[in-house]
């Protein structure tokens, strides 16, 4: 069977981190650019990392 | 202590999917399961070196690799061990010479403004910008520049396309490069697949259910309580 990690919130804070440092955006501009379909190539690239984080800390807010 | 049976249910999703991937498409990798801390959401995804970052699954065509997939899937699990759900799951395909998706497949059970189940076209059409420019001139919510932006439904949450649909319309419609026995693996997936839906449609659906089956000879007699959740089912997006 498939193996199964355990992420922490504190990891998955970082992560979100690394990913929005690397482009440059905060969390709230990266939702706002995601709304008006305005997404570039790398950022939709990490566009699923960024649903994850937030299902997996329960945030319940996704890009769209 | 045993391990929570939802945890190996997802585990044991998580195998089947990657037997069924790389049963159809060459060189695919293996779908990981990733949960957090209380053990009550789960991801699956391939993932790269990090065990971290999503990864993107090759295609092929002619054996030159030319696009690339994604496929997230997200679940809740609950302490009971007896529910696993699909919350969430996005499907994408991409030209290897740009990352903006091509397509997308997407189910967002929680969506309440777009259908549940939709997919999502990555291209422009004039005369179709053109009729989505009137409407926004007319005050609605539509995004002219960008089609994307379009949600077209296809099913809700119980009839949506699963993921042997997707892998058919990768290797049938796009002529992406195929393993041998290929359609032997997508119809055991699609089989697995529909059943479980269809005994969710069951529960949903009892007295719909325990009526088709008395027509059809069945002695069916109802429990006590008999609980329907279709509401949903039947009116959702």
């Amino acid at each position: 069977m498939a193996p199964v990690s355990t992420v922490t919130p504190e990891e998955l804070r970082m992560q979100r981190e690394r990913i929005l440092e690397r482009l440059g955006l905060t969390l709230d501009e990266y939702l706002e650019r995601a709304r008006l379909s305005e997404l570039s190539g790398a950022e939709w690239a990490v566009r699923d990392d960024l649903d994850a984080i937030a299902f997996l800390l329960g945030e319940d807010e996704f890009v769209d | 202590m045993s391990e929570h049976r939802a945890l190996v249910r997802a585990r044991m999703f998580a195998s089947e999917l990657t037997t069924t991937v790389q049963s159809v498409l060459p060189d695919s990798p293996e779908f990981l399961a990733r949960v957090n801390a209380d053990a009550t959401r789960l991801q699956l995804s391939p993932f790269e070196a990090d065990g971290e970052t999503a990864a993107s699954m090759p295609l092929f065509i002619g054996g030159e690799k030319v696009a690339v997939w994604r496929l997230t899937m997200l679940l809740d699990l609950d302490s009971s061990g007896e529910y696993l759900k699909v919350t969430k799951s996005n499907f994408a395909l991409s030209a290897l010479v740009d990352r903006t998706p091509l397509v997308r497949f997407e189910f967002d059970d929680a969506m309440h403004t777009a259908p549940a189940a939709h997919w999502q076209f990555h291209g422009e059409r004039g005369a179709f910008s053109f009729l989505l420019g009137i409407a926004k001139a007319n005050h609605k919510d539509v995004k002219p520049h960008s089609l994307a932006s379009l949600h077209f439904p296809v099913g809700g949450a119980r009839m949506r396309p699963g993921v042997a649909d997707l892998l058919e319309f990768l290797v049938r419609e796009c002529g992406f490069d195929a393993l041998e026995d290929w359609e032997q693996a997508i119809r055991e997936d699609r089989a697995r697949y529909r059943t479980i839906q269809a005994r969710t449609i069951a529960r949903d659906m009892q007295a719909e259910v325990a009526a088709v089956l008395k027509a059809a000879g069945w002695d069916v007699s109802p429990p006590a309580d008999v609980v329907e959740t279709g509401t949903k089912f039947l009116r959702g997006w």
